[in-house]
């Protein structure tokens, strides 16, 4: 076990930021963190890494407790804020120096170290810009550049995509996944679902400053009742379409508007292909076609009653 | 290691930022050089002193009125401050009670008597037994070609052989008067070093904003390790500028710095530490840019128009002097460079060094606090 919380409560002033939290995270897993803005995420970050001082609870990393080992524990942590934390008076490379030998890194060792990681983030022909002539994306895997230059054993990112484009996006999820394996775990918070279902081997999600699930992504979305859903666009309208697939096994509910078919099932049916033969049964042309399976967002939605995002 | 470094990259950024480079070297070179030539001549004069002369001429004869031409002389009127008075009373009592240093009294009668005898019989009055001013009457009375008869009040009429001409020139002596130049090269560099103060509070304020201070909170360094690296990078930047400044302003516009130099850099060396302590200090606290800017820039007016430099020490001013680094970074170099009183000087390094040291353990006290 790499990261053991037991019962972590963080107080400001009358707000309760997190309340009771308790979260194991094994040696190599990506272990997600996802609720929306103001759910205690960053809160408890900032706690496991010495931050902010925890009102109550025990904090163990490798073993060791947070309170009477900081220092040792602070070396192995790599950590991307938020927010974007570089100096834009320096270049890429001055920046990893100046960071880099705060972990104690020097001689050739750092140079090498600081190498790796441009090479890395793909920032190696830029390594002599200034961060201000840099774009967002490249700000943000600079960013990132910065925590994983001493190879720490826990890697932590906080919302490290946002505000960026899809292409920067894609390669700081691939890097995630490329730290992790080559030995990293990495704790990865985001409000977006979609990423921590691609990335994330674990999951907690938390919600008012408390988890409320936790586990695989499977995991989640077979622990609450969620329908599928099948949309279908027709060439034609035909409406004995409608009562046939009414008779497959499972489906609760379809409907035709305009000629846009949609039709709801109980979770884990199996039926899309007696749906697709119904259709076919009746001559009618299946333009386009999509299954959504249950989402993240959806599990979010049953087990609090709004969206993430709200 | 933790500490070195992050000194040495705050200099580097400090370094780059050409807008301190124009604040702390160029801005106090321009002012120099406008300031200090402008008020170079007035000071040359105002500070000599002249001598006061009364004189009252109660003759209406010839010699008289060639007295009274010498005394309108330009070359007079510079060398002396002269009194006419209303009565011989008048006169005998500005020496009397010190208003004057001489009184020159020229009787009734002097010029018939001249003409007659070739005796002018002017009187010399003054404490002082070889005034001023009896090099002036005897000169006098020697282009008359005639003796003169010269009274003390507090001894015996002294009669000397002088030359035939007064012409006494004030010299201001080099080296040993802050000429205007100096005085407003010591108050530019005093301004202009004190805004250094500013790269203390930019740095822990920018800290915050850009959010760089946290990857210092989160790596394994010590606590006070970024606040001392910070301090000292920000100290290096200001020192090197006020040295730049000091060399410059010597071989650009001749000012004097002929004095302990080693004192005048530890001066400006405390001087710097407690501009940068009292920036970060400011900094911590407000974590408002406009603030720290408002509030350094009144601390800086108050304690400029303190100094020994535009105020006597007194009232108000005497109690703002006592803790004014300006005050104390003026007073070492005035010392050491115009006086040769290095003790003093020292005895001023010596306060600049106690209130450097406070004011850094304060700054390390503010800059501690965890920040998440």
């Amino acid at each position: 076990m790499i990261v053991e919380v037991k019962n972590l409560v963080k107080r400001y002033k009358d707000v309760l930021a997190v309340d009771n939290v308790n979260l194991n995270i094994q040696e190599g897993e990506i272990f997600g963190l996802l609720g929306p803005n103001g759910a205690g995420k960053t809160t408890t970050i900032n706690v496991l890494t010495g931050l902010s001082k925890a009102d109550g609870g025990e904090i163990k990393i490798s073993g060791r407790n947070l309170n009477t080992h900081e220092m040792e524990i602070k070396q192995d942590l790599g950590i991307v804020p938020q927010d974007i934390a570089v100096f834009e008076d320096l270049t890429a490379y001055e920046n990893l120096c100046y960071f880099a030998r705060l972990y104690r890194l020097k001689g050739p060792l750092l140079k090498e170290r600081v190498e790796e990681a441009l090479e890395f983030t793909g920032l190696t022909e830029k390594k002599d810009i200034y961060p201000k002539k840099f774009s967002g994306g490249m700000k943000r895997r600079l960013n990132i550049a910065c925590a994983i230059m001493h190879h720490p054993k826990l890697i932590i990112l906080d919302e490290p995509t946002v505000g960026i484009d899809p292409q920067s996006r894609n390669h700081i999820l691939e890097s995630i996944k490329k730290l992790n394996q080559l030995g990293s775990t990495v704790i990865y918070t985001s409000h977006y679902m979609e990423e921590v279902d691609e990335i994330c081997t674990k999951i907690a999600i938390m919600d008012h400053g408390r988890v409320i699930a936790k586990g695989t992504g499977d995991e989640l979305k077979a622990f609450v009742a969620v329908d599928e859903k099948v949309t279908a666009e027709l060439a034609s309208v035909n409406y004995t379409i409608v009562d046939n697939i009414k008779k497959i096994r499972g489906v609760k509910d379809c409907s035709i508007n305009g000629k846009q078919l949609v039709v709801v099932s109980e979770k884990h049916s199996k039926n899309l292909g007696s749906i697709i033969n119904a259709i076919s049964d009746t001559d009618t042309e299946i333009l386009s076609l999509n299954a959504e399976k249950p989402t993240l967002e959806g599990v979010f939605l049953t087990l609090t009653g709004r969206k993430l995002r709200d | 290691m933790g500490i070195l470094n992050i000194s040495y990259y705050t200099f580097l950024k400090n370094i780059r930022d050409w807008k301190y480079v124009a604040l702390l070297i160029i801005a106090p070179l321009v002012t120099i050089m406008i300031t200090g030539y402008s008020t170079s001549n007035i000071d040359k004069h105002t500070l000599t002193t002249k001598k006061v002369i009364a004189v009252y001429i109660e003759d209406k004869g010839d010699i008289s009125d060639k007295f009274n031409t010498l005394l309108k002389s330009p070359d007079v009127k510079n060398a002396f401050d002269i009194r006419f008075e209303s009565s011989y009373n008048d006169g005998y009592n500005m020496v009397l009670y010190g208003k004057a240093d001489t009184f020159i009294y020229l009787g009734k009668g002097l010029s018939k008597s001249f003409n007659s005898s070739g005796n002018s019989g002017i009187k010399v009055y003054s404490d002082n037994s070889v005034p001023a001013a009896k090099l002036l009457v005897e000169g006098f009375e020697n282009s008359l070609n005639t003796i003169n008869a010269i009274s003390g009040i507090k001894s015996k009429p002294v009669i000397a052989d002088v030359p035939n001409a007064v012409n006494e020139v004030s010299v201001q002596p080099i080296g040993k008067t802050p000429s205007g130049l100096d005085r407003w090269t010591y108050l530019n560099m005093l301004i202009f070093l004190f805004y250094g103060a500013l790269l203390g509070s930019f740095g822990v304020i920018n800290g915050v904003r850009k959010n760089t201070l946290l990857r210092f909170n989160i790596a394994p360094i010590g606590r006070y390790s970024n606040v001392t690296g910070q301090f000292l990078g920000n100290l290096l930047t200001l020192f090197l500028c006020s040295a730049v400044t000091i060399i410059a302003s010597r071989l650009l516009f001749g000012s004097n710095w002929n004095g302990n130099i080693v004192l005048i850099l530890l001066s400006f060396l405390f001087y710097s530490s407690i501009s940068i302590s009292l920036g970060m200090i400011f900094g911590y606290i407000s974590r408002k840019i406009s603030l720290c800017t408002v509030v350094i820039l009144c601390v800086n007016v108050l304690f400029v128009n303190a100094t020994n430099a535009l105020s006597p020490d007194v009232g108000f001013f005497k109690y703002v002097n006592i803790v004014s680094p300006h005050n104390y970074v003026y007073k070492a170099i005035t010392n050491t460079v115009f006086s040769g009183a290095d003790s003093k000087s020292l005895a001023s390094v010596a306060a600049l060094a106690i209130e450097a040291i406070l004011l850094f353990v304060l700054t390390a006290a503010a800059g501690r606090r965890r920040t998440a």
